[in-house]
């Protein structure tokens, strides 16, 4: 089993009144699977991702990637083992204006110190179908271009879970469906345990199993 | 509608954020401005008590009809006057005799400052004369002494017989360098009539004396009367007349006021500017999407102009509770060291001034920026990339209004044309120069190889290369910043070293005047016998300047007779004949100002040394051959250099020093000094006996007033250099503070991406020490120029480099944007990374 | 180089003499020096000139010094005599009234210096001083009464007041009402001049 959630909660306090975003909640995903969690806004997917990256922490509950127990790790631990097990990719892309495409896909490589890394940045632009981009900067670049660069830079560590939020959520359909093609090309290929938080049902119907996020409550459909 | 939309759509963090970063460098500028306001009215009104007035108009005759009608025609620009006239005479009491300047003073005397009495205290201006009735006459404390004279005793001058009232112990119009030779009687003004003493044929002095609003004003007003009189005896003089020392400091003192409020009024509004730019930045994306939903081009551009019109208008009370909360802290700092008892309280007028820079700044500076937007396709802003507004030629002219407003302002500040100029153009020029030299900076940066780094070095780099005109404008913004708040001690320096206080052991206490040639010896044996020591012994050689390089000197009355007062005031300056002096070695309260020290080659003709000031006065140079005529012969000199002679030391000082071996056998008498000691009374006594010639001159209160003066002068010089310091830190602080808020969503990527806190926080420290310190070196080196420049044409000379601030800004910019970064962006710190997930960039 | 000044005395004299032209050195102080005027404009320039339009051949040494008083008498009379002079006119005392320096010390400073002109077999000149009403009756009595006791006593040429005639006169005088301008030296010279050329 890759990732293992148990009990997961999440609650957010408006004053004194108790708002609970995420309740009881249980997954189980296995290495190589493509998970969907679909949802309306505001239904907890965001902070789903954010807990399952280690990026916030949870009220109660367990965690486990491979075997080990994030949601016991302190701030230090968790960000080392984000850095070797995590990828994300934002809806909003958020690459360093001032990076090109490949810079961009090195950062994460280059704070692991991973060697020969400029090799595998370059091959994951190439698979991502941006070798012609490699030394354009954002925003000489198109908003499908520059998701495709933020995958190629969540996928170069080759992290053991990729978290995709909206990948396609700013992009027009066209381009949406250029960019997510690519997407799974590449975590099949790569066969990377992959949560994709969309509201697309067409996107959900390409992952192998699909969640349904609602009032907190997290069920398979 | 509009106005709604703005207020709905402001970012709240964001803008407190704003208006608290303007907020802060605002209520900088308030508190210098009232420390300014304070400090200036508080010296005002302490150098005008020491002169006792601030106009004086004299001649050594009764005013004619015609000339007290013209006087009483100035009048009226004036807030108070007296008149007093004073003449000498020989005293002769029980014991023995005296000479004695008899003063009687008209109604309202004094026009300034305060006589004190022995018994009666302090009489306050305009009072002495309401009591100096009858035949009652106040008597200089000494001078009663010498004169055996107790309050009670009677004396006669002349043809009456008074009663002694009171002792004075000090008086207000003893001017400040003027050494008198002899005690004062003063009596009322009829009194001195009545003696009979005051005759056709008697050499007496009729002053009328006037207060004015301003004593700044006083020299000009005093050039704008002396074009009324064509009577060259009628003499009008300024107290804060510019020829004297203290005359002249005050005057710096005033210009130096003036900079610093425009220094800091440049440094708010410089954090001002970069708030309002980085804000706008923000703003390009919402601008376009307004358009795109319609809003015409007009009315997109007017919500972001109402926005940061809010968000000013929001500042302004602000940053007056904060000047408020500045200046308490300040005063609880200053409490026990002030001297001055200066009342503070914010002017109305500064108020203005905040809200002008804050509302109009904040609107002139975002039209330009703003039509910089026009040319911009909303399309293209909508993408995720905002990209820089392209300046032109017109963008850049609609900097203009912004420019007046400041010019404007600055004149306000300075209050003086040539200092706002100055300072202005040396800031256009220093901004020029820091935008060359940062973009240079910035290019060699991407000329680094950066791959060996560790990677938050190596994407410190990166960012400051790469982020273009970001890193430009917070680079020129801090070396600004560091220019600006260097500036003030720079010059403060300058100036310290000026009037530096004395070490007060080397003071003299009295000088000897009119030691002849074979009384020297004797009076060094004479001194040394009573455990003093004669120092500063001068030779003093009359003599007359013949020629400058062969050019005729003195100035001869031609048939025609002198054409106009300027021209005879010259003639009689030229002709008044110098006293030379020599020796080879310059004293300790000496130095060169240029040229080179005596070399001791028998030459065949003399080195002359110059006071600096007298020869910039008879535009002499260096080398200029000088022809003397010393009682009938004539010797030349080549002057070799120009001294300075620091004033404070109180020591007596010559003009033309010649080197030893030319003057020795021309007819001399000595000046000396002795400073301070038990025995000098005995000293006094037994010289009195045995030279009756030689004067001996109490300095005691002379130096006093002025070592007092000198101390005030200090402190305002380091309080306003402080405040200053302080107000531009703030700036600076407001300045990191705002660049790391603006990019407080990387730290979250970048711990997103795995990064540590450490490492992200490495790689913001290096690019802001880089930037920092590049910028720090180049603003602080630049200051040194330009203080250098200021202090050339503003304070005539002296220049002194004061490192300490200069490595104090550079090591606090530094250590304090570090801080910052911890601190200042610490909510980003503290924040769970998942910020990035929630919030666009 | 230490005696240069003085051997430029004695050359410039030497050449003066040369011409057989005599010379009368004046002691005085910034009345003789002429303060305020130029050098050329100071009565003894003025007195030169007249002496010389009448015939007589003397060359006049302007020795005054702004502020000295009889105390500088003895000194300067012998630095003067060292260049042999065929005349000498002291014209001190002025300051020492102004200072209110004692009487007996005026009268002992300048008796001594002519005195020790005396001894040299040269004429002598003297000059009086007056002082203003406002010193008081009974100073300036005393002190005007100081010079013609000396000249009585020395047996010397007396002129009683330098400033006859110009003192206290706003128009000759300059702005401070003690030194008299270009005009009051025109008077000066004069009144010298009528003194001089009978004696000369």
């Amino acid at each position: 089993m890759s990732l293992n959630v148990t009990q997961l909660e999440k609650n957010y306090f408006q004053g004194e009144k108790k708002i609970s975003i995420l309740q009881d909640l249980q997954i189980k995903v296995s290495q190589g699977e493509v998970i969907a969690i679909l949802g309306q806004s505001g239904s907890g997917k965001s902070t789903l991702l954010a807990l399952l990256a280690g990026l916030d922490i949870a009220d109660r509950g367990q965690i486990y990637l491979n075997n080990f127990p994030v949601h016991e790790q302190k701030n230090e631990a968790l960000t080392q083992w984000r850095a070797k097990n995590v990828g994300i990719v934002f809806q909003q892309y958020h690459l360093l204006p001032h990076l090109t495409a490949i810079e961009n896909v090195l950062l994460p490589l280059e704070i692991l110190e991973v060697k020969n890394r400029n090799e595998i940045a370059a091959n994951l632009l190439k698979d991502l179908g941006l070798e012609h981009r490699l030394n354009h900067l954002p925003r000489q670049m198109s908003g499908g271009e520059c998701q495709r660069v933020a995958i190629a830079r969540a996928l170069a560590t080759s992290p053991s879970l990729l978290l995709a939020d909206e990948p396609s959520g700013n992009l027009d359909s066209d381009t949406g469906s250029i960019v997510m093609n690519a997407f799974f090309n590449q975590v099949r290929k790569t066969k990377t345990t992959t949560i994709l938080v969309t509201h697309n049902k067409e996107l959900a119907d390409q992952c192998d199993r699909k969640y349904l996020l609602e009032k907190g409550f997290l069920k398979e459909i | 509608m509009l106005l709604r939309h703005a207020w709905k759509e402001l970012e709240k963090k964001f803008s407190i954020l704003f208006v608290l970063n303007l907020a802060l460098g605002l209520s900088g500028l308030l508190a210098v401005e009232t420390y300014r306001a304070s400090l200036k009215s508080s010296l005002q009104e302490n150098a005008q008590n020491i002169l006792g007035a601030d106009l004086a108009i004299s001649a050594r005759r009764p005013f004619t009809q015609n000339e007290i009608e013209i006087i009483s025609e100035f009048q009226k620009n004036t807030l108070s006057n007296s008149e007093f006239i004073e003449t000498y005479s020989m005293i002769q009491s029980n014991k023995e005799s005296r000479l004695v300047l008899l003063k009687g003073i008209g109604a309202n005397f004094p026009v300034r400052g305060f006589i004190e009495l022995h018994k009666k205290g302090v009489i306050e201006s305009g009072k002495a004369s309401a009591i100096l009735t009858d035949n009652k006459i106040w008597i200089e404390s000494p001078l009663a002494e010498q004169l055996n004279l107790d309050i009670g005793s009677s004396l006669k001058i002349g043809d009456k017989v008074f009663i002694v009232d009171d002792f004075i112990t000090s008086d207000p119009t003893q001017s400040f360098r003027s050494l008198t030779l002899s005690g004062r009687i003063f009596m009322s003004l009829e009194n001195l009539y009545h003696t009979k003493l005051i005759r056709p044929e008697s050499t007496v002095s009729f002053v009328k004396v006037y207060k004015i609003q301003n004593y700044l004003e006083a020299q000009p007003l005093a050039d704008q009367w002396s074009q009324k009189f064509t009577d060259p005896s009628i003499r009008i003089r300024a107290a804060s007349d510019a020829a004297s020392d203290s005359g002249r400091m005050l005057s710096y003192l005033a210009d130096f006021l003036g900079l610093s409020a425009l220094v800091a009024l440049f440094l708010s509004s410089l954090g001002a500017a970069y708030l309002f730019r980085t804000w706008l930045l923000k703003r390009t994306k919402v601008f376009a999407i307004h358009q795109v939903l319609g809003f015409s081009y007009k009315q997109a551009i007017s919500i972001p102009i109402i926005q940061i019109t809010l968000l000013s208008l929001l500042a302004v009370p602000l940053s007056y509770s904060l000047a408020f909360l500045e200046i308490r802290l300040i005063n609880l700092l200053i409490q026990s060291i002030n001297p001055m008892n200066i009342n503070i309280s914010i002017a109305p007028i500064s108020i203005l001034i905040t809200l002008l820079i804050s509302i109009l700044g904040s609107t002139l500076l975002s039209v330009p920026f703003l039509f910089s937007l026009r040319t911009q396709n909303p399309k293209e802003l909508l993408s995720n990339f905002i990209s820089e507004p392209k300046w032109n030629i017109i963008t850049l002219l609609l900097f203009i209004p912004a420019l007046i407003l400041f010019a404007l302002l600055s004149l306000y500040e300075a209050q003086s044309y040539r200092i706002a100029g100055v300072f202005l153009a040396s800031l256009l020029f220093s901004s020029a120069f820091f935008f060359g030299a940062g973009y240079a900076f910035l290019s060699l940066l991407k000329k680094v190889p950066t791959v060996k780094f560790a990677w938050p070095i190596r994407q410190a780099f990166l960012y400051l290369s790469r982020s273009g005109h970001r890193s430009l404008a917070a680079f020129s913004a801090i070396a600004i910043g560091v220019l600006l708040l260097n500036l003030l001690p720079q010059l403060r320096a300058s100036l310290s070293a000026e009037i530096e206080n004395p070490d007060q052991k080397n003071l003299p206490a009295f000088f000897l005047f009119d030691i002849q040639q074979d009384q020297i010896d004797e009076v060094i044996r004479l001194v040394k016998e009573k455990k003093s020591k004669l120092e500063n012994i001068s030779p003093m050689v009359r003599a007359r300047l013949l020629s400058i390089n062969d050019e005729e000197f003195e100035r001869k009355k031609r048939a025609e007779g002198f054409q106009t007062r300027e021209e005879e005031n010259e003639a009689r300056f030229r002709n008044r004949g110098f006293n030379l002096s020599y020796r080879n070695n310059l004293r300790s309260s000496e130095s060169i100002h240029s040229g080179v020290e005596f070399n001791h080659s028998k030459e065949e003709i003399a080195q002359i040394s110059l006071e600096q000031r007298f020869a910039k006065r008879l535009n002499i140079n260096l080398g200029d051959i000088l022809k003397f005529d010393i009682q009938g012969v004539e010797l030349q000199g080549r002057v070799v250099n120009f001294r300075t002679v620091k004033w404070t030391s109180f020591q007596p000082n010559f003009f033309v020093l010649f080197q030893e071996g030319f003057l020795e056998d021309a007819p001399q008498i000595f000046l000396g000094s002795i400073m301070r000691s038990k025995e000098i009374e005995e000293i006094r006594f037994e010289l009195s006996r045995l030279y009756p010639n030689i004067s001996v001159i109490d300095l005691k209160s002379t130096i006093e007033k002025g070592l007092d003066l000198l101390s005030k002068m200090q402190w305002c010089l380091n309080l306003m250099s402080i405040i200053v310091l302080f107000t531009g830190f703030v700036v600076l602080l407001s300045i990191a503070n705002q660049q790391s808020e603006l990019r407080a969503w990387e730290v979250s990527l970048l711990q997103s991406l795995g990064a540590h806190k450490k490492q992200i926080f490495i790689q913001r420290s290096v690019e802001f020490s880089l930037l920092c310190f590049c910028a720090g070196l180049l603003g602080s080196g630049l200051s040194i120029f330009l203080s250098w420049i200021i202090s050339w044409i503003f304070f005539e000379g002296t220049f002194v480099i004061a490192f300490t601030p200069l490595a104090l800004s550079v090591a606090l910019t530094l250590i304090l944007g570090n801080l910052v970064l911890t601190l200042g962006s610490s909510d980003s710190w503290r924040k769970q990374p998942n910020e990035v997930l929630n919030n666009p960039s | 180089m230490k005696f240069f000044l003085f051997f430029s005395f004695f050359i410039s004299c030497a050449f003066a003499h040369a011409e057989n032209t005599k010379t009368l050195i004046i002691i005085g102080d910034s009345l003789t020096e002429g303060y305020g005027i130029a050098k050329e404009q100071a009565y003894p320039a003025l007195l030169e000139n007249k002496l010389q339009d009448s015939g007589l051949k003397w060359k006049v040494t302007n020795s005054g010094v702004s502020g000295s008083t009889s105390a500088s008498a003895l000194g300067r009379v012998k630095w003067a005599l060292k260049s042999k002079p065929d005349a000498l006119m002291i014209a001190l005392g002025a300051n020492d009234g102004l200072r209110g320096l004692k009487l007996s010390q005026l009268e002992k400073n300048l008796s001594k210096a002519i005195q020790l002109a005396k001894k040299e077999k040269i004429k002598i000149f003297f000059v009086g001083m007056l002082m203003p009403p406002n010193y008081g009756t009974q100073y300036a009595k005393d002190f005007s009464a100081t010079f013609p006791k000396i000249a009585k006593a020395e047996k010397v040429d007396f002129l009683p007041f330098l400033l006859e005639g110009v003192a206290a006169n706003p128009k000759l005088n300059l702005a401070d009402g003690i030194h008299p301008n270009e005009e009051g030296h025109k008077i000066m010279a004069e009144t010298v001049y009528q003194f001089l050329k009978s004696k000369l």
